[in-house]
């Protein structure tokens, strides 16, 4: 069973893959505090578009992390 | 957008754009028809081909022009097998280089040739000793990159080509990364083959060339007519030779001034990284090196992560490793010069080019600075 994970910040309950993947993504797969998609874009100082934009284009190049 | 990225492509320069779009609307035709629209295609590609052989030192009859720097690679590596097929033979070339190179040779060894990769040092520089120390009696071919696309280090390829004067082992030159950014003149390097491509010298993609020097043979790439001397067959792709030709000539115009500008926005981009991260280290030889490009690595942070944060930006750098499904897969040049798993991960290539400004390098800091602290802080 998947490993149910809640973001660092706001508290918002089981991340979806999405923001687990873009969380490895982005910061590393030694990420430690994840970060929900909202979250994720204030703290990198993007939009919450500019993200999922980039998971469309990962999860199209077939980036694992998404699965 | 920022684009510190030119050596994997520079944007074509206006000049080099303006001179190839007539070949594609008004004088489109066949450089092999013998009708006047032909004939004017024929002429520019042949003023292209003495433009290009002027850049480098050669004489026009010695260009080829190919689709790409690795199809110029792969037909040189191939082409010199196949001329000595069935003997054995052996062949040197380095571990750093392009996989272009690095993969044909691993074709090659599968069909039984001998092939010896020269290690480098910490510096990414080959030894001229190590070289004359793997000749064997039966080495037909030694190729070695004029200047890395990973780490940017130059290798010493006129002091190879001194040791292999008067042997009867032909020498090839990979100078895509090199050639409108730095000097190249064959007849000083004592070079065989050289390979270099136009869109890495502000030219359009879709146009390499091949350096052949007059009186050595090699086996036809595509047989058909008589394009290309002959060697590869095919309708010409006259606006990108034209593109080639022309961004080839004012590489070289402005070189110098270039050179100059673009080390010191490599220097400024390390001192102000360092000023922030003081871990931040440069790979390869600090002297030795193209004039816009920096590998930088980052301890303790992937440097594909850094890359995408920086893309976040409006900031296009590169990262050394091969992310493949989702696992980075560390660069084998970092890996051969000495470098941990873990630290080829954590590089970025950060190339300038002619268009960046000063301003642009400023930001480049700035963010690269602010991203690394924000995957640090939550490592």
């Amino acid at each position: 069973m998947a490993k149910i994970i809640d973001c660092y910040i706001c508290g918002k309950k089981n991340l979806t893959r999405n923001e687990i993947g873009l969380n490895k993504k982005l910061i590393g797969n030694e990420v430690k505090k994840f970060h929900c998609l909202q979250c994720l874009a204030d703290y990198l100082e993007v939009s919450v578009e500019e993200l999922e934009e980039r998971i469309t284009e990962f999860k199209d190049a077939g980036c694992s992390l998404f699965e | 957008m920022i684009y510190a990225d030119n050596a994997a492509t520079t944007r074509i320069s206006d000049t080099a754009f303006a001179k190839m779009l007539p070949f594609l609307r008004e004088q489109y035709g066949n450089a092999s028809s013998q009708y006047s629209l032909g004939v004017k295609a024929k002429k520019a590609v042949e003023h292209a081909r003495h433009q290009v052989a002027i850049a480098i030192g050669a004489d026009a009859s010695e260009i080829t022009f190919t689709s790409s720097g690795s199809e110029a690679n792969s037909w040189v590596i191939r082409g010199i097998a196949e001329k000595f097929h069935n003997k054995p033979i052996h062949v040197i070339t380095s571990s750093i280089e392009h996989h272009s190179v690095l993969n044909a040779f691993l074709t090659l060894e599968r069909s039984g040739v001998e092939v010896t990769y020269i290690p480098v040092g910490k510096n990414g520089l080959v030894e001229v000793a190590d070289i004359k120390a793997a000749i064997k009696p039966h080495t037909r071919l030694v190729s070695i990159m004029f200047a890395n696309n990973e780490i940017g280090t130059i290798q010493p390829i006129a002091e190879v080509g001194q040791l292999l004067k008067g042997k009867d082992i032909l020498f090839h030159t990979d100078a895509v990364q090199a050639v409108g950014h730095i000097p190249v003149d064959v007849s000083r390097l004592g070079v065989d083959f050289l390979t270099a491509s136009a869109h890495k010298f502000y030219g359009a993609k879709g146009t390499g060339i091949l350096y052949k020097r007059s009186g050595i043979e090699l086996v036809p790439l595509v047989f058909g007519g008589k394009q290309e001397h002959g060697l590869r067959a095919g309708t010409e792709n006259v606006a990108g030779i034209v593109s080639a030709g022309c961004a080839i000539e004012e590489s070289i115009e402005l070189m110098a001034n270039e050179a100059k500008r673009l080390r010191k926005m490599v220097e400024d981009t390390i001192e102000g990284i360092k000023e922030k991260i003081p871990s931040v280290r440069v790979n390869g030889d600090v002297f030795h090196r193209l004039p816009g490009t920096v590998n930088l690595c980052f301890n303790g942070i992937s440097g594909e992560s850094l890359m995408h944060l920086l893309d976040l930006k409006g900031i296009c750098v590169s990262t050394s490793s091969a992310c493949t499904a989702g696992r980075d897969n560390p660069s084998h040049v970092l890996l051969a010069l000495g470098l941990s798993e873990q630290e080829a991960r954590s590089a970025i290539r950060i190339s300038y080019g002619r268009y960046n400004t000063t301003a642009e390098v400023e930001k480049v800091i700035i963010e690269i600075c602010n991203a690394y602290l924000k995957i640090l802080g939550n490592c």
